[in-house]
């Protein structure tokens, strides 16, 4: 039986008077029928003279130095232990591994101390594990087994997550925002889990989240969760104070917004390398900041360069902001809501919008009963081009070069490979498979008929890879493209190397290229102002209005939309060239953060196309952008007609894997996953994730958004992210 | 080990006065307050730092700093005497220390103990694991004998002087003291049992 305290203290104070040396025998004669009580006293007193000692020994002691002594390996049920991971708040973290040697799987294994562990913290330990074991999330480490030991030691078993903290995984991979806020949305979606099983992180920040070689999140450290039905909710429970709430810092109650406030905190470390209450001269200051809830917006913290800082400001600012909000009742109300103004944010962003250049391709199909013509004028080239044996040398060369120069122009022009508007815009919906074996055979044809006219295969070369690229085989327009580009001599015919270039460019952008799209086009610019004087309008508009997207610095950005303007204006404000124009505008006002202007610009745009019959593509692909537009800020009810109206002429008119009917696909999956039809979405995401890398392999940015939306309707569909 | 942290720049029966009025809802009374506790715990990490080894880990200020974040949430929490807020302020002290250690024990660093402790237990702090140890030991202290518990917290994690204490539990110096003792030679038996 435990003897009284009490007791125990007045026999201390008691002894402690004796002389030392009849200490013991006072004690037995105090402690005769209390023989705990005795041993209870003794074992103080000699702790009281052993704290003596060490307090005298200790100035010297203190500066030996303490050695990391290596653990031994233990058994614990099935597993063994090896390295020391580290020392958590209610015990050590070692690596493990099974004992049976059977399997390989390394595992993080928690114990409590061998120090005798109090209730309390037995308690917490049994209430962790029940916890990770309801929850099952892709992005959660996983606990694996737990029990007790031989010696009474309860352990857990979890998950290894062999990785980097997130911004330190973020830097070493140099992450575009792009791509941190993606990484940020799989977080939200790991903690949204945990939330739906009713479970609190409560002190969430980049050390808890890990991030593996292979790219996968992992949040870890479920060490401070809690249950939010749970009775009795600790106040004062450790935690880190620059990621910890306002109110879990003054011991109240703790909720999903707590975790919010802490996943805000992360991003905006994630977003800008800093902590919004930096940058005080002292800890004073800023811990005051913190009271305050001064927090500085993301985009304005210091060390920001300036290019993020462009990214930054407006709605991302705004969106942290939000996030850590000192009230909480001001934060996002749960881990998705959050989630779901990012991805507003990234589908703003320009990437499947970069469409509808298509002032080249207006006049470029040819209508079904066209073909034949079109077939027997390619055989008629052949004949007459044998008959008049085409040679420099020959003294009536520059006669039949002119001839055959003629002959050329007006295949062209017949196929609707110029751009001349005289030719009666004929277009099909249904030919473009056959158009694809027209072009095809007129590309093979090309070096036999037109030897010996370089330039002039070059700028047939230039319209047929356009037209490849268009349909969608990118391999072919490129062959093409740079076959043309190595027939022209830049210095003497820039004009043309300006538009082959661009061409290739535009192609770099349908495969998705974004980075060499850029230097393309700024190359084709640089040709073209070398040709100035000698280029029409109809190509100088077309080539500009080509090379601009929304991406551009807006200084030169809108110097190039201005001068695209200019000369498309020139070419007639009817013409299809022109409808670029209008939807530009739409498209910069959208950026911009203004979908309300850019509405009517659309409609102008649609109003030029609508007027030529039969419907051109241009104007389908106009319709579909304008509604991914609408999909990207939420609208799905503007939305869904535009799409729907589009997706089947798309599908018609283009090759498997073109850049805009691929993005038409995923967007029409994406808009079902918006509207709550999860199963429906799945199996065809899935598919699609497949298909992207095989038809667009340099596409990154549309397989990280199909792997996204595919992931989250997996999720949603089948409640794999938590039971 | 110095012990000289007892006259801040605010006399303790300013303290108490400062309570009352903020209290009445002078905000300006709180901040002067914090700014004392501030004070004191900077000279008491400034005491610890003279002369130690080169590599210490006491960040004055983030300490400080942290401390106030916690106590700039006392005002809600209805302070009512000078008794409940320095327990409150070592309370939070303690679990700051023990922040600190877990983040240093999960980046694989050597742990050290932070604060001057006082004279009666030089030793407490040498090992690695004290920091969590010392804790834990004064959780169940706690359960056993509170008024030790409170003690020691005192003056291990403020470096309350003996006065100071008896002043802030309302107890005589030489209780204090006496309590001192047993507690000081239970926690080295917690800590050092194998010596």
């Amino acid at each position: 039986m435990e003897p009284l305290w009490w007791r125990v203290e007045e026999l201390f104070h008691s002894a402690l008077e004796q002389p030392e040396s009849e200490r013991e025998t006072w004690l037995a004669a105090q402690t005769g029928a209390d023989p705990e009580a005795r041993e209870e006293v003794r074992s103080l007193l000699t702790a009281d003279r052993r704290n003596s000692e060490l307090s005298a020994q200790a100035p010297a002691a203190r500066q030996a130095a303490v050695a990391e002594l290596p653990a031994p390996s233990r058994r614990f049920g099935a597993w063994e232990t090896g390295e020391l991971l580290g020392r958590g708040g209610m015990g050590e973290v070692y690596l493990a591994q099974r004992a049976d040697g059977h399997h390989s799987q390394r595992a993080a294994l928690k114990v409590m101390t061998r120090n005798l562990p109090t209730p309390d913290g037995i308690e917490r330990f049994r209430r962790e594990r029940e916890i990770l074991a309801q929850l099952e999330h892709p992005n959660v480490a996983r606990l694996l087994d737990g029990g007790v030991s031989d010696s009474g030691e309860p352990y857990l078993v979890m998950e290894y997550v062999d990785g980097l903290r997130l911004d330190q995984y973020c830097d070493r991979h140099r992450l575009s925002l792009g791509a941190r806020l993606r990484l940020f949305l799989t977080l939200c979606g790991a903690v949204a889990g945990a939330h739906r099983n009713l479970i609190l992180h409560r002190d969430i920040k980049p050390n808890n989240v890990l991030v593996t070689g292979d790219g996968t999140l992992k949040l870890v450290d479920f060490g401070t969760a809690r249950r939010m039905d749970a009775s009795s909710l600790e106040t004062m429970a450790p935690l880190t104070p620059s990621f910890a709430s306002p109110e879990q810092l003054r011991g109240e109650a703790v909720t999903t917004v707590s975790d919010v406030y802490a996943l805000g905190m992360t991003l905006y470390q994630l977003l800008s390398g800093t902590l919004p209450f930096a940058g005080g001269k002292s800890a004073y200051e800023t811990v005051q900041r913190v009271v305050e809830g001064a927090a500085v917006a993301p985009s304005m913290a210091p060390g920001v360069n300036p290019a993020r800082r462009r990214e930054l400001r407006g709605d991302l600012d705004n969106i942290v902001l939000k996030a850590i909000a000192p009230d909480p009742a001001r934060r996002y109300a749960s881990a998705e809501s959050l989630a779901e103004d990012i991805e507003r944010y990234l589908s703003r962003l320009p990437v499947h919008a970069r469409a509808g250049k298509w002032g080249y391709r207006a006049e470029r199909f040819v209508a079904r009963h066209r073909l034949a013509v079109a077939l027997s004028i390619l055989l008629a080239l052949t004949v007459l081009a044998a008959a008049v044996g085409l040679t420099v040398q020959s003294r009536q060369a520059r006669l039949e070069a002119e001839r055959s120069r003629r002959l050329a122009d007006f295949l062209t022009h017949v196929m609707g490979l110029g751009y001349d508007r005289e030719s009666g815009p004929v277009r099909s919906d249904g030919a473009s498979a056959r158009m694809i074996d027209v072009i095809r055979y007129a590309a093979d044809r090309l070096p036999v008929e037109m030897v010996g006219q370089p330039e002039l295969e070059a700028h047939l070369r230039a319209n047929i890879g356009r037209v490849f690229e268009e349909l969608g085989d990118t391999a072919a327009a490129e062959v093409n493209l740079r076959r043309g580009l190595a027939l022209v001599d830049a210095r003497r015919n820039p004009a043309l190397a300006a538009e082959l270039t661009d061409y290739l460019g535009r192609k770099s952008e349908l495969e998705g290229d974004y980075e060499s799209a850029a230097r393309q086009y700024k190359e084709a610019l640089r040709l073209l102002d070398a040709a100035r004087g000698t280029v029409p309008a109809e190509v100088e508009s077309v080539l500009v209005l080509n090379a601009w997207n929304e991406a551009w610095p807006p200084s030169e950005g809108d110097a190039l939309l201005d001068r695209g303007t200019r000369r498309a204006r020139e070419v007639g404000e009817t013409s299809p060239i022109y409808a670029q124009v209008p939807f530009d505008r739409g498209l910069l006002h959208w950026h911009r953060g203004h979908p309300e202007e850019a509405l009517p610009e659309f409609r102008k745009a649609l109003a030029i196309l609508d007027a030529i019959h039969p419907r051109p593509l241009e104007e389908c692909e106009l319709r579909q952008v304008w509604g991914q537009l609408e999909l990207g800020r939420g609208n799905l009810q503007a939305a869904e007609p535009l799409m729907a109206e589009s997706l089947p002429c798309l599908e018609r008119a283009l090759l498997p894997g073109e850049a805009h009917l691929m993005w038409a696909q995923l967007a029409h999956l994406i808009l079902l996953v918006k509207q709550g039809h999860f199963k429906e979405a799945a199996g065809p995401l899935d598919a699609l994730v497949a298909e992207v890398p095989r038809r667009r392999p340099k596409d990154r940015a549309m397989l990280a958004s199909a792997i996204r939306w595919r992931d989250k309707a997996l999720c949603q569909g089948t409640g794999a992210c938590g039971k | 080990m110095d012990q000289d942290v007892s006259t801040g720049p605010v006399a303790d029966g300013d303290v108490t006065q400062l309570l009352h009025q903020w209290s009445d809802g002078r905000d300006e009374a709180f901040r002067e307050l914090l700014t004392h506790a501030y004070e004191r715990l900077r000279l008491m990490a400034a005491a610890q730092m003279r002369g130690e080894r080169p590599d210490h880990t006491l960040q004055a200020t983030a300490l400080v700093g942290e401390l106030y974040l916690r106590l700039a949430g006392a005002k809600l929490a209805g302070w009512e005497d000078r008794e409940h807020f320095y327990r409150f302020c070592a309370r939070a002290m303690r679990w700051i220390l023990i922040d600190h250690a877990r983040a240093r024990a999960r980046e694989r660093r050597r742990i050290e103990l932070l604060l001057p402790l006082t004279e009666d237990i030089r030793w407490l702090g040498e090992r690695e694991q004290d920091t969590f140890d010392l804790d834990r030991a004064l959780s169940r202290l706690e359960q056993i004998d509170s008024r030790k518990a409170r003690i020691l917290e005192l003056r291990i994690y403020l470096g309350c002087t003996a006065e100071e204490t008896a002043g802030i539990l309302a107890l005589s110096k030489a209780t204090v003291d006496r309590d001192m003792r047993l507690a000081c030679a239970w926690l080295c038996r917690e800590l050092r049992p194998g010596e």
